[in-house]
């Protein structure tokens, strides 16, 4: 079977026309099969979250190919880009990116607004999702006043709302403590277990050691760990 | 999507009254100009009216159009009034309330 | 379906921040009252003069000497009726008199009428000596009524009376407010005109599109003469309104400063929070357009609103209750002031141009300030 993901030597540099560019990515090949956990491995500034940025078509390589399912995506005009990254990726931030002011369930519903869903629909994905990460009591409150744990599975809850292939996940035991790194780690083997594609990436040993992860990418500036420089 | 509805309700109400009253207007310029407008423009062809009595305090005001050349409306259409009436407010002050009766020689009081 | 989710979002949006639109709002709909409160008034005003001055007479022959206005001969009315197109010519004696008493001016003019009845005349014209019709104003002000006497001092300082025949009815008060009617000689004898001279000549023309070759032909037989077509005249009353609206409007400019400098600081940045929002958006899967949709109908939502609002009661303000604040500036006052409730009239030219004003500027403040983080690749937002 194909890969779900190829990512053919991609290089990603932002600012390119400034004195300050900078090469994040600097030629990355690698493929992900379907209902893989991989991590991608290394320390601070080696270009993990912008490698994740490129695989889930939140931006575009400077150079090279990304292909998802078959269709290279690298080159697509931004309302399909836009399209595929919204029903094939949920993405979990490092930050988690969620709107303090809205509810629980309006954060979650977010990417349900441009598909072709109605209200009700909306409503029931929303609370089918927060069933999965076990906050539907909680869908009425304010993001602002939940715990830090609380906000990541509301972040996972709003990145499954849409059904999606792959679960990208940048640096999700950052700001838990061990007992919540774990429990994520046992929402993380109960999502594989359903067929979901993970791709984490993370420099906390709890994560890479534990046996959900199908394999480990290391990275450094920018590069594969261990692939020539250019 | 309850915002929305009554958002959308609101400025439909509110854009059927704007018909209502344009509608409406129209409907009463049409009897205003069946009903009084004949009976004006036989009062101004009688009396060959040629403007409307509003500022009657100088002859420049009274009657704007047929003013002589130099005063000071006809210098400019932006030029400041010299004349007090007109302008944009009435002076505060009191106003008289002196009447004449006038009685013919011999005729009873009332 | 997608147009409705979104103007849920932005509406759910505006009322995150509920006081500080709500000033927005109410601000808008003042500003939007006030304005179109100016612009209905005046083209009523305007309207109400046009309609009611088309039959007035076709051309007035004033007489000028060094510059100022002076009484014309009779017999210049034979040289004007000799002209090729006019129909009758009508020697007019009328003027101002002031009333020291009321300290208001009247205005005298002088009608030989054949038929002495008016609808809009309560009795008749007067027909000899000693005998006048007085606008509603006069009647109010001097206190009397059909049947009463009334005293003028003439040119001599002596005290004529007249016996009052007709009162017009209030309906005509816009153009007969201030009108005292009296035939032609007793009038002459008041004012210690001659017999032989009068204050201007009315001329009919058939034809409307020949007043204008007959009033240069006027000023070429009578080079001291002055001749003042129909639409000049239409169009002083034009000019008037216009001024009048545009002095309101130039006070009224404060305000407007006040409100586009809010709208600038609105357009010219983005908060932090703004353009995270917009980031996380585009994160979760929202396209460019989505994003400016939203910013789209949250402008409109608020600009819409004010606009419906604002000119909704400027209407009911103008034409039910003869908007009594900026009414009475944009009128004026006088002495003799007729009470007059505008007629409707609905400009639909006017209202889409206030609308367009009024709407896609504030809409253009709003989609702007976005249109970068808009643009961007959600990575490089994510990243600010």
């Amino acid at each position: 079977m194909s890969p779900l993901i190829i990512v053919e030597a991609v290089r990603k540099t932002y600012h390119p026309q400034r004195p300050d560019a900078v090469e994040a990515v600097a030629g990355v090949s690698l493929q992900i099969a379907a209902g893989e956990t991989v991590v991608l491995r290394g320390p601070s500034g080696s270009g993990k979250t912008s490698l994740l940025s490129l695989i889930g078509c939140m931006a575009r390589p400077t150079s090279g190919r990304v292909i998802v399912a078959g269709q290279e995506v690298s080159r697509l005009p931004e309302r399909f880009l836009t399209m595929v990254r919204r029903r094939t990726f949920g993405f979990v931030f490092q930050q988690n990116h969620l709107i303090p002011e809205l509810s629980v369930r309006d954060n979650v519903m977010l990417p349900l607004y441009p598909e072709s869903v109605g209200a009700t629909e909306m409503v029931c994905r929303a609370m089918a999702a927060l069933d999965e990460v076990e906050l539907a009591p909680l869908a009425g409150r304010r993001v602002r006043y939940l715990s830090g744990g609380e906000q990541q599975r509301v972040a996972i809850a709003r990145a499954l709302v849409n059904r999606p292939q792959v679960l990208i996940a940048d640096e999700p035991t950052a700001h838990l403590d061990r007992r919540l790194s774990r429990e994520l780690l046992e929402r993380f083997t109960a999502l594989k277990q359903t067929g979901l594609t993970l791709v984490i990436a993370t420099h906390d040993p709890l994560v890479c050691d534990h046996p959900v992860i199908d394999r480990i990418i290391d990275l450094r500036d920018g590069r594969l760990d261990g692939s020539p420089a250019p | 999507m309850s915002r929305s509805r009554t958002y959308l309700t609101l400025a439909i109400l509110l854009l059927a009254t704007l018909g209502m009253l344009a509608s409406w207007a129209r409907q009463a310029a049409a009897d205003l100009d069946r009903n009084r407008l004949p009976a004006m423009r036989q009062l101004v062809r009688t009396l060959q009216l040629t403007d409307l009595a509003l500022w009657s305090e100088a002859r420049y005001t009274r009657h704007p159009a047929m003013a002589d050349l130099f005063s000071a409306f006809q210098d400019h259409p932006g030029a400041l009034e010299h004349f007090p009436a007109g302008s944009l407010l009435a002076p505060c002050g009191p106003r008289p309330e002196t009447t004449i009766v006038v009685r013919r020689h011999n005729e009873p009081p009332r | 379906m997608r147009q409705l989710k979104i103007l849920e979002y932005a509406l759910a949006s505006l009322l995150r921040r509920p006081g500080k639109n709500a000033a927005i709002l109410l601000v808008y709909t003042l500003m939007v009252a006030v304005l179109a409160t100016v612009l209905l008034l005046t083209h009523a005003l305007k309207s109400e003069a046009e309609n009611l001055l088309a039959d007035g007479p076709a051309l007035v022959v004033q007489r000028t000497m060094a510059g100022r206005h002076e009484l014309i001969p009779v017999t210049a009315a034979d040289t004007v009726a000799a002209i090729p197109g006019v129909g009758k010519v009508t020697p007019r004696v009328w003027g101002y008199y002031y009333d020291g008493l009321t300290e208001a001016n009247y205005t005298l003019l002088a009608v030989d009428s054949a038929d002495p009845a008016l609808e809009l005349l309560d009795g008749r014209l007067p027909q000899g000596d000693g005998e006048c019709a007085i606008g509603a104003g006069i009647a109010a002000v001097r206190r009397v009524g059909l049947n009463d006497d009334l005293i003028l001092i003439d040119a001599a300082n002596v005290g004529t009376i007249f016996t009052i025949t007709g009162v017009f009815k209030s309906a005509s008060r816009l153009l007969t407010e201030d009108l005292l009617v009296i035939p032609a000689e007793p009038l002459r004898r008041l004012f210690g005109m001659p017999a032989q001279l009068a204050t201007d000549l009315a001329v009919e023309i058939p034809n409307p599109g020949e007043i204008d070759t007959v009033a240069r032909k006027v000023k070429r037989l009578l080079p001291d003469a002055r001749p003042i077509t129909r639409s000049e005249l239409l169009r002083t009353y034009h000019a008037v309104f216009d001024w009048r609206g545009g002095m309101l409007l130039a006070i009224f400019a404060a305000s407007l400063l006040a409100f586009c400098i809010l709208a600038w600081d609105k357009a010219t940045g983005l908060s932090a929070g703004e353009r995270r929002e917009i980031g996380i958006l585009k994160a979760v899967g929202w396209d460019t357009a989505d994003v400016l949709l939203l910013k789209v109908w949250e402008g409109l939502a608020v600009s819409l609103l004010a606009f419906l609002l604002g000119f909704t009661g400027a209407f009911t303000l103008v034409f039910w209750w003869g908007a009594p604040l900026l009414g009475t500036v944009l009128r004026g006052w006088s002495t003799l002031f007729p009470e007059w409730q505008p007629t409707p009239h609905v400009d639909l030219y006017q209202i889409i141009t206030l609308a367009f004003l009024t709407i896609v500027p504030y809409i253009a403040s709003t989609v702007i300030p976005a249109w970068r983080a808009a643009v961007t690749d959600p990575d490089e937002v994510m990243r600010q």
